[in-house]
């Protein structure tokens, strides 16, 4: 008896929108370190998270262009964890109403089509980034904290390497059309 | 009479006149300061330097016969858990001892905008958790008008400041009564506006859908004075909403409330209090009548779970809201750490109180696992309730009133009974919960300690709450 | 009724450390408070929606437009140790 081969991903884009997802700090890639930094993004005392309308707008688009169900009512929730790259020790996602859900990407197998089903698409912001030093040290940069990200989650429908490859590139091929950026994907093996 | 004994607005007229100047004003109140401060405790940052170059900047001003703004020449409190750009924020705890913030709070760039010149920055209860100003890491604050009492709290410093005339206007922050009491304590008006009509940016967040900015004045006319210039929509602040709460300009003192529909609900006036508070209840409620207002006695039923929704809402907020202080980007940190999660439980453990840190466990508590439905949704629900059950009061009423506090101000350092703190909250929380406004006033008792008033309004109807607030204090000077 | 382990679970979550002195008085406070809290129980919210904000605003947008970010300085100047324009924490395994 062999075993077979259920993969699910979880992929995390970056928009490319102009600012970032709750301040208008400049969404730039590079940058000085910690020279695109506000009270909001650096998560200062008082500091009050204000959505980009364009992040709304994006995770909409890739919503419709992946045949999800757009919801109607959405928030925003806090997901609670202390590491140091997450400078208000939450991260601002969105947990049991994400924006968009289910829906589909279709890959071209030699058998056929097959529907690679979503369970979701929502928006959350990045974190930070550290730097490890030869000295033993961590530095830390937030420029990249609170870029905005759209979180896509597929139910475990790919059956092989081969499968996931083309969904990757199917994904790809559409989110170029939405101004995108930059896509990273992690793989959840079931 | 001294400068220090004038109000706001009597200073600000005769600045405009040239009878006196701004650095007067000032010196006259940082004298005052050096006078009563070692006793009274009230500020944790005094501003000295900077405050008398903003007055005499406003003297050149005035000379030049340039206009200067609504709060020209007025020295101001701040209480410490609002963002103040060079100028230190410690929200009276260890763990922001040294912080200075790089931005203004927006009611700090308002009171700029209209030359409020800022004194210092006020004692309060660590992150805003207490109702007495003891839990401050710099020591308590104590009542000026009697040094053996406290002057309630979260916002005692505030409220101490104004009483014992160091600074004539003050702002605060009121999540569950925090400037009302206090101001009942210590015999000021104190206004907890409607929520979303003052900015919360730059204001340290205890519990989001609750906080707001508010005011300490030593009459009605002193807060409105301030209350106008700290209000509206801000574009960093979601949650503001634009709104003719205020239409200052048309206000004319009032001195009749006929017409006016005012409701005592049960529970506020039949719980236990102090003879001393039923007493002045009494009498205020005939006030009222003598004034032309019709009183009639309603329920309120859910008030009776405003504590216990209070308190999850607020600790689960705590809880999350706290996280941000690990010592990494500012605030205290520990000296000894050997990882990154010795570096966090260090500074942590260190940096904040016991009352801070027992919230946060207890907010941590009722958000794990399935508790967080079992509570904080579940309080969520109950404040559904509560709401609408004011907005059923206030589809047939104009305002409500209550005691601000059952008791009077007490000693330092000791508790008070529980019926008492309860019935405190009862009075109180309910108006945080739903959003609404309030105004304590003094009442009218010359012998002893104060008693507060608590007029509460509908949401944006400050107009009403003003009006009839004007109108009692009126009667009862 | 809470115990000691609770507290220190929660205490973990928290990244909070109560000695063994202070653990008794913790518990008793935390179960002081969710026995105060426990009355919500018997209240009725079967039909009732939570309230997130007694404001209930409608998307609450922001226009995508740049805004100056605070100067470096500022940014850093609240830190412990930093080091080339880096925040500076001992190393962090990832």
């Amino acid at each position: 008896m062999g075993y077979k081969t259920i993969i699910g991903l979880e992929i995390h884009v970056e928009l490319m929108t102009k600012t970032k997802i709750f301040c208008n700090c400049t969404n730039e890639f590079g940058g000085e370190a910690n020279t695109h930094c506000c009270p909001v993004c650096l998560g200062l005392p008082g500091a009050i998270p204000q959505l980009n309308e364009k992040v709304l707008e994006y995770g909409i688009k890739a919503g419709i262009a992946f045949n999800c169900d757009i919801a109607r009512k959405t928030k925003m929730d806090r997901k609670n964890y202390f590491y140091s790259d997450l400078v208000k020790g939450y991260q601002i996602s969105q947990d049991d109403i994400p924006l968009c859900s289910n829906g589909y990407v279709e890959i071209e197998l030699e058998e056929g089509t097959k529907k690679v089903r979503l369970d979701r698409i929502h928006i959350e912001e990045d974190t930070g980034k550290s730097v490890h030093t030869e000295t033993g040290d961590t530095l830390l940069d937030y420029n990249r904290a609170g870029v905005p990200l759209i979180e896509i989650v597929t139910k475990p429908d790919m059956n092989s390497a081969e499968e996931a490859r083309l969904f990757l590139e199917k994904l790809r091929a559409t989110l170029k059309y939405i101004v995108f950026r930059k896509i990273k994907s992690h793989i959840k093996i079931y | 009479m001294d400068i220090i004994d004038l109000k706001a607005w009597e200073m600000k007229e005769k600045l405009l006149n040239r009878e006196i100047s701004s650095r007067e004003i000032l010196e006259s109140h940082l004298n005052r300061v050096e006078e009563v401060e070692k006793d009274i405790n009230a500020f944790i940052t005094i501003n000295r330097e900077k405050a008398l170059l903003d007055a005499d900047i406003i003297d050149k001003k005035i000379k030049n016969g340039e206009e200067v703004g609504a709060l020209a020449g007025i020295p101001i409190g701040v209480k410490d858990n609002i963002m103040t750009k060079d100028l230190r924020t410690t929200a009276g705890s260890k763990i922001l001892e040294d912080f200075i913030s790089p931005y203004d709070a927006t009611v700090i760039k308002k009171i700029k905008e209209n030359h409020g010149i800022i004194l210092g920055k006020t004692n309060m209860d660590e992150f805003s958790m207490g109702g007495t100003t003891q839990s401050s890491y710099f020591g308590p604050t104590k009542n000026p008008l009697d040094n053996t009492k406290v002057p309630g709290g979260s916002s005692g410093g505030s409220a101490a400041a104004v009483k014992s005339k160091e600074v004539p206007l003050s702002i605060g922050s009121d999540t569950g009564g925090s400037i009302r009491q206090p101001a009942s304590y210590c015999g000021l008006v104190g206004i907890k506006p409607t929520y979303g009509l003052v900015s919360r940016y730059g204001l340290i967040a205890l519990s989001n859908t609750l906080d707001q900015i508010g005011v300490f004045g030593r009459d009605v006319q002193d807060a409105v004075l301030m209350l106008n210039v700290i209000s509206g929509k801000d574009q960093r602040d979601f949650s503001t909403m634009d709104s003719k709460a205020l239409d200052i300009e048309s206000l004319e003192k009032v001195d009749s409330l006929k017409g006016i529909k005012v409701a005592l609900p049960k529970e506020f006036f039949l719980g236990e209090m102090d003879d001393r508070v039923k007493a002045e209840m009494d009498k205020s409620i005939n006030i009222f009548k003598d004034l032309g207002a019709t009183i009639e006695e309603i329920d309120l039923p859910s008030v009776k779970y405003a504590l216990e929704t209070y308190h999850i809402i607020t600790s689960g907020d705590i809880s999350s809201n706290m996280a941000r202080f690990d010592g990494i980007r500012y605030g205290y940190r520990a000296k000894d750490y050997e990882t990154l999660d010795e570096l966090y439980i260090n500074s942590r453990t260190e940096g904040f109180g016991e009352e801070v840190k027992r919230r946060i466990l207890f907010g941590t508590y009722i958000l794990s696992g399935h508790r967080g439905k079992e509570y904080y949704d579940k309080a969520l629900k109950i404040r559904t309730k509560i709401i609408g059950e004011f907005n059923n009061v206030f589809s047939k009423y104009d305002i409500i009133l209550s005691p601000t506090s059952p008791n009077l101000a007490f000693n330092l350092g000791e508790k008070r009974s529980e019926i008492y703190s309860r019935n405190e909250a009862l009075f109180q929380m309910p108006v945080n919960l739903a959003g609404l406004c309030a105004i304590s006033v003094p009442t009218g008792n010359k012998e002893g300690l104060p008693v507060g008033l608590q007029i509460i309004g509908d949401r944006f109807k400050e107009i009403d709450i003003i009006k009839a607030a004007f109108a009692y204090e009126g009667m009862v000077k | 009724m809470i115990n000691k382990d609770t507290v220190l679970e929660m205490a973990e979550l928290a990244k909070l450390s109560i000695s063994e002195a202070e653990l008794d008085r913790y518990v008793d406070n935390l179960n002081q408070m969710i026995e105060v809290v426990d009355k919500i129980k018997e209240v009725d919210t079967e039909d009732l929606e939570p309230n997130y904000n007694v404001n209930n605003l409608i998307n609450p947008l922001r226009e995508d437009e740049i805004k100056e970010s605070l100067p470096r300085e500022e940014v850093l100047k609240n830190t412990n140790e930093e080091q080339y324009g880096y925040f500076k924490i001992l190393r962090v395994m990832d």
